[in-house]
């Protein structure tokens, strides 16, 4: 029998989507079992996702770990501004865990056969994953019902990386939306839990500012679903592997292709 | 489509005709016919001082010393020459040049202007500037160019000056298009003896033209205004309905129309809103309606008030998509020179010039099992991809061909290394897979298989296709792929 909550895949201590997830989820009175947080130095992760990411990453973790709040503008509806409404004062994750005496631990990858051991002991039924690389079989396991994630990208015809830009790209402005999903070990294949599309707006110039929109959207869509699985009030919904298309990173050519062609959309 | 300058033309400043082995040009003050490597020079006359000057590009630039236009009558090399208001005949067995005819308000024509027509008589208007709107003179001479009458004059006030001269095959009849500005704009068509005579047109820059392209049940032309935006019409020869369809970023003045329905207009760089003023283009289309553009000029700093505006030109004579010519005026490396060309399909492109058309359709190697990995690809997957036509892939084929992508979309920042590492191919295997993406593409139209063309193509000629030839055509494909998604 599996009494404990939730376990939450954490990419980084200074990650907002992670705070303001563990923060709603908290306050829904969900038991956070555990916080698994991505260690920020360690040379594999900074290596492989150098190999994905190239030099995008030294933007990103300016952003993520230098400027953090600031990268925000305060003009838009993102996630500083859903952090301010939940009431989150804790600038990381450790010290929300730490007031809320919730676990942590610190690894260098999510899927080492501690985290495996620790989480059989644990038995937790639902994990909750806010970022931070794949996740294998053996983890996945792990979990009574599964492992949810929220998918920035409507499920199943936009699996994996850039999939705000890619229906722009493709002129499916339609397509643009996310989608809660369980991980399986495919990218994105899992069940597909529930779906929302976002209804571009023709003042957006700028795709960075539908991923700032999306950032809270998604806090309470896994939020919401994770309760969901908990209650055990779901259906999912099979994807077939013909019936979507994976999408990688894409090149900063093609990106600006999509920037305008969302300038031009009306 | 990808252009390819295969051949410089030697000391040729402008080509005027090009067919099989022969070719005419100009440079300077001299005409230079060139058969079989037989070299002839024509000696145009020229003032003492201009003859000085035009030892130096720049200042038959500022002097207009190297405008000629040049009409090829017949095979034994007879030609019209007009050159600073003169017009010659140059009989090509006596090896003479006659002056003809001193025009009245011209000092030159546009290159390839001149109409002749089946039976051999010959056409051309004035194109001078004249501010005082006097009448214009249409010439026609019945005697290879010996003789020149004017045929027609067009009224005092009426026109600027007249473009061109073309003969319509169709309906046989002569069209000459007029300029320049409000109410100056027309196509008229005639018959030799400008009888009946039928003017096109409001006087409005939409029937400002250069060129035309005829075909049996239309007549096409793009825009030659400075003025404004700048389309493509085509006029219903029947009913003479207008229709305006593609937009173009600046005016056109040469055109050229290939062999086996291939068309080619040049876009000149000139100042005003309808023009781009920093570039020029060469636009092809292989049906009148669908254009790209295969490549694109950039003007050099000089002033184009004095110094002429960017300008590509074709020349006269049968030509192929695979073997033609284009001559450039005022354009930073493309300035009083020509070069042989050919235009290809991207495909066909890399599969010729980089991978020199190693996969064909006969090394299908039959059913083969899907991969789960890529470490399980072998040459024969690779192969049956490359030759199979993609919407016929089955589901092994579908599953293994994302496979190899998603592997080198995620090794692609050590593409070569890391698909060498993981299997092991008796062949160029980077140049096996960018193929592989090429063509997916071009069947599919799924822009993640562009998205990594981008990416190999950006490692590829940084790497071990690290010689110029190879980065200027992956470049050439880049743009060319780039720009079709644009449009």
């Amino acid at each position: 029998m599996r009494k404990n909550g939730v376990v939450i895949f954490c990419p980084s201590i200074f990650s907002l989507y992670t705070l303001c997830v563990s923060k709603i989820l908290i306050d829904s009175d969900i038991k956070i079992s555990s916080i698994i947080i991505l260690k920020l130095v360690n040379k594999n992760r900074l290596k492989s996702e150098f190999q994905r990411d190239g030099n995008r990453l030294i933007k990103k973790i300016w952003k993520k770990l230098f400027l953090r709040e600031k990268a925000y503008r305060s003009s838009e509806n993102n996630i500083v501004k859903l952090k301010h409404k939940l009431k989150i004062k804790e600038s990381n994750i450790v010290q929300l865990a730490k007031n809320n005496n919730i676990n942590i631990s610190f690894v260098n990858n999510f899927n080492t056969n501690n985290i495996v051991d620790d989480l059989k002991i644990l038995k937790p039924e639902v994990g909750v994953f806010t970022g931070g690389g794949l996740i294998r079989k053996k983890v996945i396991e792990c979990f009574g019902v599964g492992i949810i994630n929220c998918h920035m990208g409507l499920l199943p015809e936009y699996r994996g990386m850039d999939v705000v830009e890619w229906p722009i790209l493709n002129k499916e402005f339609n397509q643009i939306g996310l989608t809660t999903h369980l991980i399986d070990p495919g990218v994105d294949t899992g069940d597909i839990i529930k779906s929302k599309k976002y209804n571009l707006n023709n003042n957006i110039n700028d795709i960075n500012i539908i991923r700032h929109q999306f950032e809270p959207i998604m806090c309470k869509m896994i939020t919401r679903d994770t309760q969901l699985l908990l209650s055990k009030n779901y259906n999912l919904q099979k994807q077939s592997y013909f019936s979507g298309k994976q999408y990688y990173i894409m090149h900063k050519k093609l990106k600006t292709i999509a920037e305008n062609f969302l300038k031009e959309y009306k | 489509m990808i252009l390819t300058r295969k051949e410089k033309i030697d000391s040729a400043e402008s080509v005027h005709f090009f067919e099989k082995n022969k070719i005419i040009f100009s440079r300077a003050s001299n005409v230079y016919i060139k058969e079989n490597d037989k070299l002839e020079k024509i000696k145009v006359p020229i003032s003492f001082y201009k003859k000085i000057l035009s030892k130096f590009r720049i200042f038959r630039r500022l002097f207009r010393i190297d405008q000629y236009t040049i009409k090829v009558i017949n095979s034994n090399n007879d030609l019209v020459i007009i050159n600073n208001g003169n017009v010659y005949h140059y009989d090509g067995l006596k090896k003479k040049l006659t002056q003809t005819l001193r025009l009245r308000q011209s000092k030159q024509l546009l290159k390839d202007s001149i109409c002749l027509t089946p039976d051999n008589e010959l056409f051309f208007g004035e194109y001078g500037s004249n501010k005082s709107r006097k009448s214009v003179p249409i010439y026609r001479s019945k005697n290879f160019g010996k003789d020149w009458e004017i045929v027609y004059e067009i009224k005092p006030g009426k026109i600027r000056h007249i473009h061109g001269c073309y003969w319509d095959n169709y309906e046989n009849k002569i069209w000459i298009l007029t300029g320049d500005f409000k109410g100056e704009n027309y196509l008229i068509k005639s018959d030799c003896d400008f009888k009946e005579i039928e003017w096109y047109g409001d006087g409005s820059q939409n029937w400002r033209a250069c060129n035309l392209f005829f075909t049996q049940n239309e007549i096409y032309w793009i825009t030659d205004s400075e003025f404004q935006d700048n389309y493509l019409f085509k006029m219903n020869r029947e009913d003479n309905v207008v229709l305006k369809t593609e937009k173009f970023p600046g005016p056109v003045w040469y055109i050229k129309e290939l062999k086996d329905s291939h068309y080619l207009l040049g876009i000149t760089c000139e100042n005003g809103p309808g023009s781009n003023n920093k570039f020029g283009y060469l636009y092809y289309s292989s049906n009148l309606k669908n254009w790209f553009e295969v490549s694109k000029f950039k003007k050099d700093f000089l002033p184009k008030k004095y110094f002429k505006n960017g300008v590509v030109s074709f020349s006269d004579g049968k030509q192929t998509i695979d073997n033609f010519i284009i001559s450039g005026q005022g354009f930073k490396d493309f300035d009083g020179v020509s070069f042989q060309c050919e235009i290809q399909e991207p495909i066909k492109f890399l599969k010729n010039k980089v991978f020199n058309g190693k996969y064909h359709k006969d090394s299908y190697q039959g059913h083969l099992n899907g991969v789960s990995k890529f470490k399980d690809v072998t040459e024969n997957h690779i192969t049956n991809l490359l030759v199979k036509n993609y919407d016929d892939f089955n589901q092994d084929e579908i599953r293994t061909n994302e496979i190899i992508l998603r592997f080198c979309e995620i090794k692609s920042k050590h593409f070569t290394a890391s698909v060498n590492r993981a299997i092991n191919i008796n062949k160029p295997l980077n140049e096996m897979l960018l193929l592989l993406f090429i063509s997916n593409y071009l069947q599919s139209k799924d822009l993640r298989y562009l998205n990594i063309i981008l990416k190999l193509t950006d490692i590829l000629k940084s790497n071990e296709y690290n010689n110029e030839a190879n980065q200027i055509y992956f470049k050439k494909v880049q743009d060319f792929i780039v720009r079709a998604i644009e449009r």
